[in-house]
């Protein structure tokens, strides 16, 4: 496996400190999926994704970003191929009224650590450290339908970053964002995957997200079409766009 | 989102925090029923009391007037309109009075100065027993309404589940999935505002669209409702079965185990204290509040 020289310095000697060198957090092998016969969404598509970095996935409409995105998170099963993931993986989908189901901020990332069975102040902890890696915490206790809609998704995030989650996916969580707010949540999401030594894989539409991260993918025909270098592939698009 | 927010009741005020926040959500959900059940047969007296004291814990406890501005306007209304209604509609003692004796020259002198007809205003008038029932319906209206909205106001959502939740726990014995029950009621609490928003989005879809009514006709009008209710209740479903999906995502355990350790009840010495003036409370309504 060969990856782009994207030597970020933090990322770069943590590897080398815990001999994770380049370790996958994301492997992807052969991936196949159809929703029809004959018709396949994916097509064996193989690709990793180095641990701790933040890479962005992109495409046209309907070229089955969410569809991989799904079969990442075990939403679908694969009809061939393998995909390895660091557990607990967490996701973010475009509309975050779909992902907050409790009535407040506080109860709703609460929501998330039940399965680990915590006394209330371990609870109380965890959920106020979450706030504060997305500069929320005076919010927790706001019902939710009184936040606006990036301090939704910050909270969507909080929520997977309670969890304890080492991998992140988000599926556009900027569409339904204002310009400020979307490129306020780029900087904040790449902030903690450095801080945290995360992974995050994100899809988008917008090319100026491009500027954030480690690395990109373009989905074309149910396969990686091209990778690599977040620029190259910016200045490739935006020449097709025209 | 204005939908939501014109509604009158049920917005968690999350700041400042005050002391009946600070309550336990069970001790509050008690006095909350005392104040709903006592109004029930008694006197005016008590349902003035009631008023009078639901609007002292308000003052109190420091609830900043903006946050009742909304609900106490819209509810002042209500009772206002209530209390004139009526006072002036018939009030059901279908009284003409008469004279018992033909009219002579000679005008007895009232013994008292009692008049069943307090005030004339042209065809209408006001007896005593209509302002009776206009004071214990306005009353009754404001001590219901506005009880629950102070209770709604200060106890958020899901610490009302909790503590309904444990209240209910001896129905455990009996085979009732309690937590299951609570759950439910919590997300569904989250669920109203978002049936709100796909109303509204659906409202305006229609209005956006210039439909001629006239020009429909009264069958046309009826299908293109069901239609939109039929659209509703798609986007619903769809929206439920999202939400269910990000629950499986996020960790969601099982219905009967999933008992999200967010509010702890606990117990503590001004619950003592608000249960101690409770039965204060329910021993003067038995010995005086009793309507005549
Ligand atoms: N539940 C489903 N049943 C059948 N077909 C589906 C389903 N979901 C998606 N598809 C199809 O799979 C293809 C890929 O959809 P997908 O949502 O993954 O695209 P996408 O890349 O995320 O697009 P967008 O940029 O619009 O979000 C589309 O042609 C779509 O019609
Ligand atoms: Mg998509």
């Amino acid at each position: 496996m060969k990856f782009f020289s994207l030597s970020y310095s933090c990322s770069l000697s943590y590897q080398l400190s815990t001999n994770f060198v380049s370790q996958n957090a994301i492997n992807v092998n052969n991936l196949s999926f159809n929703w029809q016969i004959n018709t396949p969404i994916l097509d064996s598509c193989s690709f990793s994704i180095p641990q701790g970095e933040f890479w962005m996935l992109l495409g046209a409409n309907g070229s089955g970003k969410s569809t991989l995105l799904n079969l990442l998170a075990g939403l679908l099963e694969p009809r061939e191929g393998n995909i390895e993931t660091i557990q607990p993986l967490g996701f973010v989908f475009q509309n975050p009224d779909r992902q907050l189901v409790m009535p407040t901020v506080g109860a709703d990332i609460a929501f998330g650590l039940v399965r680990e069975n915590l006394t209330y102040p371990e609870t109380l902890a965890r959920v106020r450290e979450a706030l504060n890696a997305v500069g929320l915490l005076d919010l927790q206790r706001r019902p939710i339908y009184a936040l606006s809609g990036g301090q939704k998704q910050r909270i969507a995030i909080a929520g997977e970053i309670a969890r304890n989650c080492q991998v992140l996916i988000l599926d556009e969580p900027t569409a339904l964002l204002d310009p400020d707010t979307q490129i306020e949540l780029v900087q904040q999401v790449r902030t903690l995957v450095k801080e945290r030594n995360l992974t995050a894989l994100w899809v988008t539409h917008r090319l100026n997200e491009l500027d954030y991260c480690d690395g990109a993918f373009l989905l074309e025909r149910g396969k990686i079409g091209d990778r690599g270098d977040p620029q190259r592939l910016k200045r490739r698009l935006e020449k097709e766009e025209k | 989102m204005d939908l939501l927010r014109s509604l009158p009741i049920g917005l968690y005020l999350e700041h400042p925090v005050t002391w009946l926040h600070r309550l336990d959500p069970r001790v509050k959900l008690v006095w909350l029923l005392s104040f709903l059940i006592t109004p029930v047969i008694s006197n005016v007296n008590w349902r003035i009391v009631l008023a009078l004291g639901a609007i002292a814990i308000t003052l109190t406890a420091r609830i900043p007037f903006r946050a009742l501005r909304q609900q106490a306007g819209w509810l002042l209304i209500v009772c206002t309109i209530a209390f004139i209604v009526t006072c002036f509609v018939n009030d059901g003692l279908a009284i003409s009075s008469q004279p018992r004796w033909p009219d002579s020259a000679l005008a007895i002198a009232p013994a008292t100065n009692y008049q069943y007809i307090l005030l004339q205003v042209g065809r209408f008038h006001v007896t005593r027993h209509s302002l009776d029932l206009a004071i214990n319906l306005s009353s009754i209206l404001f001590v219901l309404i506005y009880s629950s909205s102070l209770y709604l106001l200060t106890t958020a959502p899901e610490e009302i589940t909790a503590g309904l939740e444990d209240l209910m726990q001896p129905l455990r014995r009996l085979k009732i999935p309690v937590t299951e029950i609570a759950l439910t009621l919590t997300l569904s609490l989250r669920f109203i505002p978002l049936v709100l928003e796909e109303i509204q989005n659906l409202f305006r879809s229609v209005t956006t669209r210039a439909i001629n009514w006239k020009k429909l006709g009264l069958r046309q009008s009826f299908n293109l409702w069901l239609i939109v209710a039929e659209r509703l209740l798609e986007n619903l479903l769809m929206r439920a079965e999202q939400i269910a999906i990000a629950m499986e995502v996020r960790g969601f355990t099982s219905p009967d185990r999933h008992r999200v350790q967010w509010h702890q009840l606990r117990l503590g010495i001004s619950d003592g204290v608000a249960l101690g003036i409770l039965v204060l409370f329910w021993w003067v309504r038995l010995v005086w509040g009793w309507a005549a």
